[in-house]
């Protein structure tokens, strides 16, 4: 009699833990299913390779890219072969100019490196040069008319801080991201007037160690990737408060192990290089992963080898360069997303 | 309770040991993570979390690599170490302010100015000159430096001191009597140096590149009066550039010995040997306001821009192999730092021509 109780209470048992396992499971699926849901789906195809100028010039450890929208032309930092490339959106070579620096003795000049290029809709070609402690104002015809030294702006010895990126928002806003002895994000007018700083050189939120790549989304909010901080990527508002922030120096998907570059796309979509992974990783407007684009080490097409800039057209088409890849590759986006922000 | 004390006593040897052996300045946690450089099967189907989002079942069409590395080791060590201003610049121009003390590395086929003839170039299959070392699959960072860091444990200096960190965590090798090393010393805000290393790093506050980088900030010493880490580092694969005096290699027989058959690198001081042999007086190395750097046992080798004169250079000066060139290269043939002596001394000296390099101990020509 007892046996039967007791064999009855632990089929009751039984029956209701699979009933609370179904139940269990049904909530995690239905959960798991809406996370998926809330996460948009993107799939990327190559759109466009450029080895460079010529066959017998080809790019050399290229350091940066840039969209310019006005004229649908890319700009990249041909950092190796010292001068900036544009290409139009077909990827077909139209321009070059080169870029020099001030020589070690006065009155001299040397072949520059230019590692970042941002254009204003003047047409004016910022350019970071990695042997330059100023950003180099070019006219559209690449003559320098006019140098930024971030010492200056900074309050400091111009040879204690350098330009480490640059890029120029809607309203011709220019951007400049600090390294040295200093960090920072410098925000100047059209006129090159210093109008804000953001942050400063330290571990943690809201601070910087080296700034690789700067991004001004259609809402003026400011994206910052760095190399060595923790957050890797930080998101501001325009008036410089920190939003977002994710990513740290470890193992997993949504981590880095050196991220050199931040864009968005038009539902607000962060994407962001990685050098040492080869592959670009795309997150959610609040930094959430979605999944890896393109990448995996090697030559084919959508490989990447040592991805070291970004740009995006703003919209649904990234652009990115590798510095041993030696190569331009243009990325049209397949984008399933359920709102738009 | 013993069992316990045991217990903490092997786990604390286990503890200090593991410490030990990340001792080095390069890539010891400091910063990279072990997957940032190496992949272990060349695969990557999903995280240490097992989360998906990710979809490549293999690296890339490149590799694999040697050593389970992503890419290939100098393309991989050039991605923060060439251009970039956060990091010594070693390749081709140099991003950073201070003359760098190593100089510059090249690539086969040259890098802008400075060239594949002018000093150590990456890539290259050559057979090291005097010696028989050739790497097959091209020269490259790995073939001299450790690039995870190394306690030197085991390897003593050419004094014959243990050497406990490598100077830029060089490698170490086997001279037949063990293994060597080049040993060195930190001085924070010029502290007394400790002698007994083979060169002395100068130390500002503030931990700049420049700091541990520029050639104002490294000396060289002389813990062993007829001998040089730096030259039996060289000699490692330049082999018969080196060798002790009145040997096979370099010569210097007779009495005194004058007889060269290669320059001496270790034991002949400037100034010492007779018979028209190099000069420590205001004609020769004590008349220069700016020397090149020399082996000194008391770490006392001068201030540039302010020359000896009359009273002359100190009588235990030694050159090496770093006194005349540069370690990695630079912008002129064999890295030779080409100084006159009468202006600052930049990465290549401050003249194209030769002559005046050997003009800072000799007064022949």
């Amino acid at each position: 009699m007892i046996e039967k109780l007791v064999r009855g209470d632990r089929s009751r048992w039984r029956i209701r833990s699979a009933v609370a396992l179904v139940v269990a499971l049904l909530f995690v699926s239905i959960g798991t299913g809406l996370l998926a849901k809330s996460l948009p789906k993107i799939k990327e195809n190559v759109c466009l390779i450029s080895y460079g100028w010529s066959r017998s010039e080809k790019l050399k450890s290229p350091g940066g890219v840039f969209f310019y929208a006005r004229k649908g032309e890319i700009y990249v930092a041909d950092t190796g072969n010292h001068q900036i490339l544009i290409f139009n959106e077909a990827g077909t070579p139209i321009v070059r100019i080169r870029h020099s620096v001030d020589g070690k003795e006065p009155g001299t000049s040397r072949q520059g490196e230019p590692k970042q290029v941002a254009v204003n809709s003047r047409g004016d070609i910022y350019v970071v040069d990695s042997l330059a402690r100023y950003l180099d104002v070019l006219d559209y015809r690449g003559r320098s008319i006019e140098r930024i030294y971030p010492g200056d702006l900074l309050d400091m010895q111009r040879d204690d801080v350098r330009c480490a990126a640059v890029t120029v928002d809607s309203a011709d806003n220019v951007y400049i991201g600090v390294s040295g002895e200093q960090s920072a994000v410098l925000v100047l007018d059209r006129k090159h007037s210093l109008i804000r700083r953001i942050g400063e050189k330290g571990d943690g939120d809201g601070k910087f160690k080296a700034i690789t790549g700067i991004w001004i989304d259609g809402a003026g909010k400011i994206y910052v990737s760095d190399a060595r901080n923790e957050p890797a990527v930080q998101v501001f508002s325009p008036e410089g408060k920190l939003l977002v922030k994710f990513g740290v120096h470890e193992t997993g998907p949504h981590n880095f192990s050196l991220p050199s570059g931040v864009v968005t796309d038009e539902f607000g979509n962060i994407y962001v290089t990685d050098s040492l992974r080869h592959w670009i990783g795309a997150f959610t407007s609040e930094g959430k992963f979605i999944i890896r684009l393109a990448g995996g080490f090697g030559t084919r097409p959508g490989d990447l080898s040592f991805p070291t800039g970004i740009a995006s057209d703003g919209k649904r088409t990234i652009y990115t360069v590798e510095k041993a890849g030696a190569r331009l590759q243009g990325f049209k986006l397949e984008i399933t997303q359920l709102e738009k922000d | 309770m013993n069992k316990l004390l045991l217990v903490i006593g092997i786990l604390a040897l286990v503890v200090f040991t593991a410490g030990a052996s990340l001792a080095g300045d390069y890539h010891s946690g400091e910063f990279l993570i072990c997957s940032d450089c190496h992949t272990m099967h060349y695969s990557r189907s999903h995280d240490m979390s097992g989360a998906t989002g990710t979809e490549f079942t293999e690296l890339g069409t490149g590799g694999p690599f040697h050593y389970l590395l992503k890419a290939d080791p100098n393309d991989l060590c050039l991605m923060c170490h060439d251009g970039g201003t956060d990091e010594p610049d070693v390749l081709g121009a140099h991003a950073n302010g201070y003359d760098r003390s190593a100089g510059a590395l090249n690539e086969v086929g040259g890098v802008d100015t400075y060239q594949d003839w002018m000093g150590h170039t990456l890539g290259s299959t050559a057979t090291a000159p005097g010696g028989t070392f050739a790497n097959v699959d091209g020269l490259n960072c790995l073939n001299c430096h450790h690039q995870h860091g190394y306690a030197g444990s085991g390897t003593t200096d050419m004094a014959g001191n243990p050497v406990t960190s490598l100077y830029r965590n060089l490698k170490y090798y086997n001279d037949g009597t063990g293994n060597k090393g080049i040993s060195y010393t930190i001085d924070v805000n010029d502290t007394p140096a400790d002698l007994t290393k083979d060169v002395r790093e100068r130390y500002g506050p503030g931990s700049t590149l420049s700091d541990h980088y520029s050639q104002d900030n490294i000396d060289l010493l002389e813990p062993a009066p007829t001998k040089s880490g730096i030259a039996g580092w060289c000699k490692n694969c330049h082999t018969s550039f080196h060798g002790a005096t009145g040997g096979a290699e370099v010569g210097g027989t007779g009495s005194p010995p004058e007889e060269w058959l290669r320059h001496p690198q270790a034991e002949a001081n400037i100034g010492a040997l007779g018979g028209g042999h190099s000069n420590k007086g205001s004609r020769g190395l004590g008349g220069k306001l700016y020397r090149v750097r020399f082996m000194s046992p008391t770490g006392v080798w001068g201030t540039q821009g302010t020359a000896w004169g009359d009273t002359g250079a100190p009588a235990d000066l030694t050159p090496t192999c770093l006194s005349c060139h540069k370690g990695h290269g630079n912008g002129r043939a064999f890295g030779l730092i080409c100084a006159t002596g009468t202006a600052p001394i930049g990465e290549d000296g401050d003249t194209d021509q030769a002559k005046p390099l050997c003009k800072q101990c000799h007064t022949q020509g």
